[in-house]
């Protein structure tokens, strides 16, 4: 491709290149090879250094003086000589070097001559060398010690206890206790008996503990057993060393000494029942029964012993006649009477215990025991003798009322026996604290005796000060936290009675409805002591009518006992409409209207049950005058007008409506709603943008638009819209259940699952997903999604549809929840003109679901 | 692409291109055909002799063959381009601290052209040493 052009000629003879033509090279780095340069400049031949510093006064210059000459024959000669001289010379160096050593000399070679000498070490003086230790730091650190677990040490404990290592530690240390103790009774037995400063009983109690403490201390019973000598010899009277000393010897299994100590104790202190009772129980029955008798030959009067020997006895008759026999001794002893009495049969009983009450008239127990065993009368006879034995208790009176109860007595009665008793009580220097006789009512309510409750409350409320006002509420909460549910309820009722007025009425019935399920008959008993007291609330009134209703019972009468106020005769007639009965709901609504001044809810009723009666609405202009700000008015009158198919009447009104309420969404969404119906989408739209306008942010419109959009099968508007809209709502939950209906079917669930993570808990959203997996067949699927939409929302009408598409049995559940919302559900009302029956109803949204599902196609 | 540009084979031809050229720059690469670097290099050469025809010329000489100039011009590296013009040796400050010459092999045509040029450029007003257009101190390390 490229040639050169011009060609001098060739290349002339000792030519050097680039010096021919001039050229000069350069060093810039020395290091990487010879940069030099010839450039035939002619030197000076004797370039070398003269100066006087290199001079040496026997070589002279250390130059080579000749070496400008050639290097001949002679000169070869002359330096082989040199050389060989050289090497000898060399050599000879070597030999005097001694034993040529090695360049690096190793350790070995080193101390090679030392340990020649090793060979000369005996045994014992190997042995004797000391070892060098370890004293490097690492070794160190291995060498820590920690503490050993307490686990570890108790599982040696437990297994080396046979060995007895651990216990003779032990024992030292309970022998050097035990000195300790020596030394100090000896310095008591040193005193005069009786003077001593040590607290005896507390002292022995605290021995007697002692061998209990551990098997450990086994050996220490020897100690023990002198310390107890000395403890008797001390006080021989005193059961409790003879009982310690014979305890000891049974804990160490020796049965027989423990006998004879306790015989022993009672040569000297005859008079010690606990050692009597001590010596029977480590006896034989046999045995014990001989020596309880002799027990009762020397002590008669001690009721411990008999009731003993008692126990001993196997058979009833025999323990009964033992029992008779200690009463002749001890008349007044009231266990032994009680022993008797729970011995003996009911007439038996009845008998003893009125000699019993004889013997010991002080005794309460006993007067109630009798009380009960006693017919009314005699029962009554004999509580009023008990408090004039007894005046300061109150237990007799709260007995009387629940005596009183039994014989079916009522409880305003009741109470005035109580409220008796207490001042009785009053009168007896007794003081009546509040608190107590709440925990008397709470027990009574225990033992089932709810008027005996009740009675309490009364009483001690009408005892009390009036003033005190907030007290009764803290009672109150705190027994109903209880669970005692009567005394919260007592408290209250009473509390309602005394103050009556609205707020603890009110509190009344709410606590009866928390507790409706418990037992109903309580919160009716509530709402009729409620109007009967406050017959001017009207509140309690429709209560009362709603319960009649609910318990299917006629509310005719409370009708005609209540005042007839316009909220009493709204629920009447809402009730009559909600059975079917029309005829009857117009004529209370009539019976407002001609007896009352009417307000705008009743008219909003009056003409809602018009629509449903399909009657002609007359006053509707006049009335609207009278209330022009209620929107629901407005729209019952435009709805009328479309069900007269006066789409033009209906115009007016609603564009009427707008311009006098200024701004109501229901209106705007009505009227829209009524074009949508008719197909006039194009009257529709201007309408949505004016609505828009006011209301900006109502996601209500929004959803409105898009749904007319898709009605008009103008589907890129409708992606359009929902777009704008979710921008503007983001979180909106119907926005977000049409944006998953509008995707492709491919895209679908990716949306469903973004709205859901995006509108958290949001049943609109549910029911889209729900209806996604309907279309694809997944039924199981789409009823768990339909299932969580009502638990958010039970009245989700549109959620008990597509649940009944899958379900027919929810039909009774669906009914009890009385779905009110959802845009099926709606559509379905209105398509049946029907409000009320949820059946038909149901079954019409289910079909429109259907439509709705194939339409996602 | 060394087969495509033409070679010089012995000192005097090396001496004669320089000389003989009167309005050219004259590029020569020191190095050997079968070396990698100068394989890239000469690619790089090939691609711009076309271009750079009207104002330079490009020549290829063996440093083995023709060893004159590897004490002279220090010719240890496996490539390197020298630059003379009416006889000249064109210095280029590459911020490589060897302003003698490019002793590596370029990789991009066109910054080679571009050095081609201020050379060039800078011959011709009767400058001895240029600036090259970029800063290879930090590309090239040695």
């Amino acid at each position: 491709m490229f040639q050169r052009q011009k060609d001098s000629g060739n290349q002339p003879t000792n030519y050097v290149p680039g010096r021919g033509r001039g050229a000069v090279g350069f060093i810039t780095r020395s290091d990487i090879g010879p940069a030099k340069v010839d450039i035939g400049i002619e030197q000076d031949d004797d370039q070398n250094d003269y100066n006087d510093a290199k001079y040496d006064e026997w070589n002279g210059y250390s130059i080579p003086l000749f070496n400008m000459g050639d290097y001949d024959d002679e000169d070869r000669e002359a330096d082989l000589t040199y050389n060989s001289v050289d090497r000898k010379m060399e050599e000879r160096r070597l030999k005097r070097m001694p034993n040529n050593l090695p360049e690096k000399p190793s350790i070995v070679n080193q101390f090679s001559d030392l340990k020649r000498e090793l060979a000369k070490v005996g045994i014992d003086e190997w042995l004797s060398i000391p070892d060098i230790g370890d004293y490097s730091i690492k070794k160190k650190k291995q060498d820590k010690i920690t503490p050993v677990p307490d686990s570890v040490i108790m599982s040696a404990q437990l297994s080396e206890k046979n060995l007895q290592t651990k216990a003779h530690d032990l024992n030292e240390i309970g022998e050097a206790r035990g000195a300790l103790l020596s030394l100090k009774l000896d310095k008591i037995s040193d005193n005069v008996s009786g003077q001593s400063v040590v607290d005896k009983r507390g002292y022995l109690t605290s021995l007697a503990s002692l061998p209990h403490l551990s098997e450990n201390e086994i050996g220490d019973f020897k100690k023990a057993r002198l310390l107890l000598k000395s403890v008797i010899q001390t006080d021989p009277k005193n059961s409790f060393g003879w009982i310690a000393a014979a305890r000891i010897e049974e804990l160490d299994g020796k049965l027989p000494a423990a006998r004879s100590i306790l015989a022993q104790g009672l040569q000297q202190a005859e008079d010690q029942e606990d050692i009597w009772i001590e010596l029977s129980r480590l006896e034989t029955p046999e045995k014990a029964k001989l020596i309880l008798n002799k027990a009762i030959q020397t002590l008669p009067h001690s009721v411990k012993i008999w009731l003993n020997a008692v126990n001993k006895e196997q058979e009833t008759q025999a323990k009964i006649k033992l029992l008779k026999r200690a009463l002749e001794f001890i008349p007044n002893s009231v266990d032994i009477w009680k022993e008797l009495v729970s011995l003996s049969s009911e007439q038996e009983a009845l008998v003893l215990l009125y000699k019993a009450v004889e013997c010991i008239p002080k005794n309460l127990s006993l007067w109630l025991a009798l009380a009960k065993l006693e017919t009314y009368e005699n029962a009554k006879a004999i509580l009023n003798r008990a408090r004039q034995n007894l005046p300061q208790e109150p237990t007799i009176w709260i007995n009387a009322a629940k005596l009183e109860e039994s014989a079916g007595k009522d409880k305003q009665t009741i109470a005035i026996v109580l409220s008796k008793g207490i001042k009785i009580l009053k009168k007896n220097q007794v003081k009546i604290v509040k608190e107590d006789w709440l925990q008397e009512a709470e027990i009574a309510e225990k033992c089932s005796n709810i008027n005996t409750c009740y009675a309490i409350i009364k009483a001690i409320t009408l005892e009390e000060d009036k003033q005190s006002d907030n007290s009764w509420k803290q009672d109150f909460t705190q027994f109903e936290q209880r669970g005692s549910l009567h005394t919260a309820r007592a408290i209250i009722a009473v509390e309602a009675e005394r103050q009556n007025n609205f707020e603890i009425w009110k509190e009344y019935i709410e606590f009866e409805r928390r507790h409706k399920d418990e037992d109903t008959k309580y919160f009716d008993q509530a709402l009729e002591l409620a109007v009967s007291n406050l017959p001017q609330i009207e509140q309690f009134w429709i209560e009362l009518i709603l319960r009649k209703q609910e318990l299917q019972q006629n509310y005719l009468e409370v009708f005609e006992k209540s005042p007839k106020s316009e909220n009493i005769l709204l629920t009447l007639s809402k009730l009559e409409k909600q059975q079917g009965n029309y005829e009857k709901a117009y004529q209370y609504l009539q019976y407002i209207q001609d007896n009352l001044i009417p307000s705008d809810k009743t008219w909003v009723k009056m003409f809602k049950l018009m629509l449903l009666m399909n009657k002609q609405i007359e006053q509707a202009e006049k009335i609207l005058k009278q209330y022009p700000q209620s929107d629901k008015l407005w729209i019952l009158c435009g709805q009328a007008k479309i069900n007269q198919k006066d789409y033009q009447g209906a115009r007016q009104i609603f564009e009427e409506a707008i311009k006098t309420l200024n701004n109501s969404l229901n209106v705007w969404l009505t009227y829209i709603k009524m074009e949508c119906q008719q197909q006039l989408y194009t009257r529709a739209r201007p309408l949505i943008d004016r609505a828009r306008e006011k209301n900006p942010k109502s996601s209500q419109l929004w959803a409105q638009a898009i749904r007319l959009e898709i009605d008009a099968k103008n589907h890129k508007a409708a992606q359009f819209l929902l777009s704008k809209a979710l921008q503007c709502c983001q979180l909106d939950g119907e926005l977000w259940s049409l944006a998953i209906e509008l995707e492709p079917k491919t895209t679908r669930k990716k949306k469903s699952a973004d709205a859901v993570t995006l509108c958290v808990d949001n049943p609109f959203v549910y029911l889209s997903t729900a209806k996604v997996f309907l279309n694809e067949g997944k039924i199981e699927k789409a009823k768990r999604w339909l299932e969580k939409a009502l638990i958010l929302e039970p009245r989700l009408g549109d959620a008990w549809a597509y649940l009944y598409l899958i379900e027919k049995e929810i039909l009774q559940q669906c009914i009890s929840r009385r779905p009110k919302y959802g845009r099926l559900w709606k559509q379905a009302k209105e398509t049946l003109n029907q409000k009320y029956d949820i059946e038909k109803i149901l079954i019409e949204a289910s079909k429109l679901a259907q439509k709705d599902i194939a339409k996602l196609e | 692409m060394s087969y495509l540009l033409p070679h010089l084979n012995n000192g005097w031809e090396v001496d004669q291109a320089i000389l003989d050229e009167e309005e050219k720059l004259v590029i020569i690469r020191f190095g050997h055909d079968w070396d990698p670097q100068c394989m890239q290099m000469d690619e790089i050469l090939y691609k711009s002799a076309e271009k750079i025809k009207k104002f330079a010329v490009v020549y290829l000489v063996d440093i083995t063959k023709v060893p004159d100039f590897n004490t002279m011009y220090e010719l240890y590296d496996p490539v390197t381009v020298m630059f003379f013009y009416r006889n000249k040796h064109m210095m280029i400050d590459l911020g490589t601290g060897n302003n003698n010459k490019i002793n590596w092999a370029m990789n991009d045509k066109q910054e080679f052209i571009d050095i081609v040029e201020i050379i060039y450029r800078g011959a011709r007003k009767g400058k001895g040493l240029v600036v090259a257009p970029k800063d290879y101190s930090t590309k090239y390390k040695y």
